[in-house]
């Protein structure tokens, strides 16, 4: 019997769930990947069609972090000023509204 | 009873102790009065023309992260992250909105601001224990341009960079603001030479007298028109403010035709007609004199030439601008940019960069000639007998302090300050002059430091702290930042 944290079989089952939208995404693919990046972050942007429409797939290899982002939401970004990214960037690698925990039943 | 003079009335005697070009004690000194006060060229804006758009520049130790924030103000951070001291920075150029410390995580906007402690809240209670209200990397003590050059002084009572140019901006104009739309500079190239950051600047700033001996070889494979180096001597040096040049004498003729002479397009003269006052006009088209090397003191120096970049006669203008970063009393850092008008011509500006990289930078033939005697005289400078000798910086000086030429009277030199025709060592001794006022005098103790976020103590609280029971409370006082140091361009547009 191996020992777990609580919560452990959780955050797995989330990862696989993450992995496998991750890869659904990147089978859809259009074109070439763009990578962009400075000193102090290097991301990578797809365009992704699904069965209906598209989404721009952010990813950044070094966190393995990703996101996939719809026209509106990009749209979204387009009022936003610096402060909305500072106020994200604050808290590094976490949500600002973190959604509420899932059980693996749901 | 007589006292014996110091070095430094040697200095303003024109007599140069040898060993102020390799002296540990000197170049503390130095670091000490001089750098710590004068105002010091770090940059151009054309360098970071868009928000975000940053490069690293050194002063001597300290590393400045110098930026263009997003509301497009430009603005000098020490490159020093407020938790543990980690360089926030270290591509030496990029873009970025937010800077994040490698070491911690620690985020600031580009303007300076912190923004992210990573684990606020349950490393440091989070605003309770460190607010985040006010802390920022520290700004450089002062930040001004001129013309898009950007300039710091890390003493904060430092006169305005303006007064402080003084009448050398005359000058500055002709390297600088060729047109409305200003410079671009590429570059810097960088590379370090043994030798005294001293030299350089004297050099620059004065001396003509070493062209048909160091640089025979570029007249001789015919790199310039004229067919002697000998030519330099019907030039003169000027002084102005607080800066100081060489110049050339151009054949006779009208203003247009002076300036087609060392290689200028029409356009561009045009432009300069318009650009300039009728006095800076006048030095080239009445007086006949085109400004060559020069240098800001402390340690800017600026060169203009026109050297043929292709066969046939045709020569073709280049300016280039750099600093003698010192790194020790024997090593300097030079910075070389290479300088053109922004809306000159794109066939212009590319012989004009192939001008440049042929007499400059580090492929330069000036270059590799200056720099042998430089490293030489480093090298001399170090030893017991060089304390012993007293270099004869005098030229153009009688015994008595007379000129051996009189100056250049209001008919002949239309610019600002004093200019004498031919070979003299009136800017070596002026530049070094000043040296004296900054070296000699102890600059004040540094202020304070600043602590930024956290809890500062107050002098009575020190003491309490030592005794071991400084806690929160009235003696201590939450540390204030300085002044956020942005400054607007002079309407240069990114």
């Amino acid at each position: 019997m191996t020992l777990e944290w609580e919560g452990e079989d959780i955050d797995r089952a989330a990862a696989h769930r993450a992995y496998e939208a991750h890869q659904r995404l990147v089978e859809r693919t259009i074109g070439v990947p763009l990578t962009i990046a400075n000193e102090f972050s290097e991301i990578r942007v797809s365009h992704v069609e699904t069965r209906n429409g598209a989404r721009l797939l952010i990813e950044s290899p070094k966190s393995g972090q990703w996101i996939a982002l719809d026209p509106l939401d990009l749209e979204a970004l387009t009022w936003q000023t610096t402060q909305t990214f500072s106020a994200m960037i604050a808290s590094p690698y976490e949500p600002m509204f973190p959604e509420p925990a899932q059980s693996p039943a749901e | 009873m007589t006292t014996s003079p110091t070095i430094y009335d040697e200095v303003r005697n024109g007599m140069l102790p040898a060993h102020i070009y390799n002296d540990a004690e000197i170049f503390e000194r130095e670091r000490r009065n001089l750098f710590s006060r004068a105002w010091l060229f770090v940059g151009h804006v054309s360098e970071i023309p868009q928000p975000g758009d940053y490069v690293v520049r050194k002063v001597l130790d300290d590393s400045f992260i110098v930026v263009r924030d997003e509301k497009g103000e430009i603005r000098a951070h020490f490159n020093m992250c407020l938790h543990r001291g980690m360089q926030v920075c270290r591509a030496e150029m990029g873009n970025a909105s937010h800077f994040r410390c490698p070491y911690h995580g620690w985020s600031y906007r580009n303007d300076g601001r912190i923004v992210g402690l990573p684990f606020h809240q349950e490393a440091y209670g989070g605003e309770e224990g460190f607010s985040r209200k006010g802390a920022r990397l520290l700004p450089a003590p002062n930040l001004d341009t001129y013309n898009g050059l950007i300039f710091i002084s890390m003493d904060p009572d430092a006169p305005p960079l303006k007064e402080y140019l003084g009448d050398f901006t005359f000058f500055l104009d002709y390297y600088t603001k060729q047109s409305a739309a200003g410079i671009e500079l590429r570059g810097p190239q960088r590379w370090r030479v043994n030798a005294n950051w001293k030299i350089g600047a004297e050099n620059f700033a004065g001396d003509m007298y070493h062209t048909p001996q160091t640089h025979t070889s570029v007249v001789e494979i015919g790199l310039f028109r004229e067919p002697k180096a000998e030519k330099r001597k019907d030039g003169n040096t000027y002084w102005a403010g607080n800066g100081g040049g060489t110049t050339y004498k151009l054949p006779p003729g009208t203003l247009e035709e002076r300036l087609r002479y060392v290689g200028y397009p029409d356009d561009m003269i045009e432009r300069m007609k318009q650009t300039w006052s009728q006095e800076q006009l006048d030095v080239i088209g009445e007086n006949g004199f085109m400004i060559s090397a020069a240098s800001v003191f402390p340690n800017m120096s600026l060169v203009h030439n026109w050297p043929k970049v292709e066969d046939g006669d045709d020569v073709l203008p280049f300016i280039s601008l750099r600093t003698w970063v010192p790194i020790s009393e024997c090593e300097t850092e030079v910075y070389s940019w290479f300088a053109v008008a922004a809306d000159a011509p794109e066939e212009f500006k590319e012989l004009s960069y192939k001008a440049y990289l042929m007499c400059f930078g580090s492929t330069g033939m000036f270059e590799q000639d200056d720099v042998e005697n430089w490293v030489s005289l480093t090298n001399t400078a170090k030893g017991a007998m060089a304390r012993r000798l007293l270099l004869n910086s005098r030229m153009g000086m009688l015994k008595d302090g007379s000129p051996v030429v009189e100056p250049l009277g209001d008919d002949e030199w239309a610019g600002p300050g004093v200019a004498h025709v031919g070979y003299g060592e009136y800017n070596q001794r002026h530049l070094l002059e000043r040296w004296v006022d900054y070296v000699e005098a102890d600059a004040p103790e540094p202020q304070r430091p600043i602590g930024l976020g956290g809890v500062r103590l107050t002098p009575s609280a020190a003491a309490a702290a030592a005794a071991g029971d400084c806690a929160t409370g009235d003696s201590c006082d939450a540390g204030t930042a300085a002044g956020d140091g942005a400054v607007d361009t002079e309407g240069v547009t990114a």
